[in-house]
């Protein structure tokens, strides 16, 4: 009897759990599917309703998701391959070479990380000014390697740092140079870290906002957070399809992620 | 950690980095402290730059706007991370307690956990402005059916900063909890079989296994969440744009609106923002020494 009453315990709390995340999203989701005059006639239905595509036929109509779409996988590609190349060359030295204030050199890059983004924002916007760059699309790819680096540096270093020494030694022991050893041991081994590195990355920049926006640069986020300035009567079939749109690019990465996560503890 | 070499090779691999790094990062940072002493304002671009010393100081010290901005940059980021951190290992418990044997339940579970803090900002901020709104909103229809008024989520003054607070909470407990739970499974299982023999209880085995085995991750965990929160301007600026009035503004919107938005007082939002910066590092070395002195003790 108790061990009944346990188990549908932790079946309502898994349900509850799920249902915490799921509604959120799914009540959007169906947002999108509606009408405008639905939405407005003030019926309430959360599953029974007439489905209608008007917003989604609207959002791949605007050349604006369009042109944001393809700023966003620009800078965010960029932006995360240059700080993945940079970063995984960093943690790989700071995990495998020793020298004076080593820890002190990775602490440093990592705080980087804790820079509030004003602090960051209000001297670049000086100098883009200076060089004539507001507006132009490579102004973002500095600031986002910086904010992408530090958590690239850390995740890549707690990473290699599980690689076991010994098999870089042996090859070494055969013959081969450092760049051999890196090329054909380090790199192969870190593959699973490096796609979750750039994955987390990836996430992170396709959903920037603020530094976009303040250097003007049309991204997808920037042009779906355009829309919430309606005064009057809110679009919110549209806006919830545009809302939809900018999550599902990411949300694919979740499977992988959720894996990488759970394997094993990251901490500093 | 692994034994280090002294392969020359490897130093240059750091190099770029901590270069980057110090370019596009420190440096920008000094170039805000000498305009933070500076007159600099961008409405008047002819305008000559001249010394004031900490005037600038004096002024957005004294400015109650900047003052309660401050204060709703530290609720936001407190609240957000504490209710991350402690809903996050509820979840985890959950997820070790109940679905550590079910592979198939765990893994659509924890994907599930995960969207949300893969899922940008904008949207979430769609999402819970939706949820939250008074005609349409899915919380004020529930309220209804049971009985209850219309509640005003984003545009009641006492209420807006926590509906953006549990905005946040929502958004980044499940990517806490897949964090912890990494952390319980590499608890040896020995130290809860031994708790299993004495009969221990579930808050025993929190208080004297759990809790002090997770603490590095705890923080370490904190400390991330901690660093997110800090980039705020997206969720509140798209969810109530600062208000009801100025209710939910924080440090970054009005410090960008006082450079930018109105009346171009570059230097006197950069001296708000270097203090905002030493804030902000002082708290880390706090959460920081902690961490470390908890990691000596292990």
């Amino acid at each position: 009897m108790r061990k009944k009453f346990s188990s549908l315990l932790v079946l309502l709390l898994g349900v509850g759990l799920f249902l915490f995340v799921f509604l959120p999203i799914f009540y959007i989701a169906t947002m999108s599917i509606k009408s405008q005059s639905y939405v407005v006639s003030g019926e309430f239905s959360l599953i029974f309703f007439k489905p209608s595509f008007t917003a989604w036929i609207n959002t791949f109509n605007n050349p604006r998701i369009w042109t944001g779409l393809s700023l966003s996988v620009r800078t965010a590609t960029i932006s995360t391959i240059i700080a993945v190349i940079l970063g995984t060359m960093a943690a790989y030295g700071f995990s495998r070479y020793k020298f004076r204030g080593d820890d002190d050199f990775l602490f440093f890059i990592l705080t980087q990380r804790m820079l509030p983004p004003i602090a960051i924002f209000l001297p670049y916007t000086l100098v883009w000014q200076y060089l004539d760059m507001i507006g132009k699309w490579y102004n973002l790819l500095i600031p986002y390697v910086l904010i992408s680096l530090p958590i690239t540096t850390w995740l890549m270093h707690a990473y290699i740092n599980n690689i076991p020494i010994e098999l870089e030694e042996s090859a070494r022991v055969e013959g081969c140079s450092q760049l051999e050893v890196i090329w054909r041991i380090v790199l192969p081994n870190s593959l699973p870290g490096l796609l979750m590195t750039s994955m987390f990355n990836f996430a992170l920049l396709w959903n920037e906002y603020m530094f976009a926006l303040f250097f003007r640069n049309r991204t997808l986020p920037v042009e779906v957070g355009a829309g919430i300035r309606y005064v009057e009567l809110t679009p919110w079939p549209t806006l919830s399809a545009q809302g939809v749109f900018l999550m599902v690019l990411p949300a694919t990465f979740a499977f992988y992620l959720q894996k990488r996560i759970r394997e094993q503890p990251i901490t500093f | 950690m692994a034994i280090k070499s002294r392969d020359r090779l490897l130093k240059y691999l750091v190099a770029p980095a901590v270069i980057f790094s110090f370019v596009a990062g420190v440096l920008p940072m000094l170039y805000a402290l000498r305009n933070s002493f500076y007159n600099i304002n961008v409405r008047l671009p002819m305008q000559t730059e001249r010394f004031i010393g900490i005037t600038n100081y004096r002024l957005i010290l004294g400015d109650n706007r900047f003052q309660a901005s401050l204060r709703n940059s530290i609720v936001f980021s407190l609240e957000g991370t504490i209710g991350a951190v402690l809903l996050g290992l509820a979840i985890a418990l959950f997820l070790y307690y109940f679905l550590r044997n079910r592979p198939l339940l765990l893994t659509g579970l924890s994907t599930m956990l995960l969207i949300p803090a893969l899922t940008g900002r904008i949207s979430v901020a769609y999402i819970w402005r939706l949820l939250y709104d008074p005609v349409l909103g899915l919380i004020n229809h529930v309220l209804g059916l049971l009985g209850f008024g219309t509640v005003e989520f984003l545009s009641n003054n006492n209420i807006a900063m926590q509906s953006v607070v549990f905005t946040d909470i929502w958004q980044w407990s499940g990517f806490a909890a897949l964090f912890l739970y990494a952390g319980l499974v590499s608890i040896p299982r020995e130290y809860f079989e031994e708790a299993q023999v004495i009969g221990a209880s579930f808050f025993q085995r929190l208080r004297y296994i759990i809790i002090p085995n997770l603490k590095g991750l705890l923080l370490a965990v904190f400390l991330l969440k901690f660093m997110i929160s800090l980039r705020n301007f997206d969720l509140i600026s798209v969810m109530t744009g600062g208000g009801p009035g100025t209710a939910t503004e924080t440090v970054d919107m009005y410090l960008y609106w006082l450079a930018v938005g109105g009346r171009g007082l570059l230097s006197r939002a950069s001296a708000g923002a270097i203090i905002m910066l030493v804030i902000t590092i002082v708290s880390f070395m706090i959460i920081i020494n902690l961490y470390q002195r908890q990691k000596v003790g292990e």
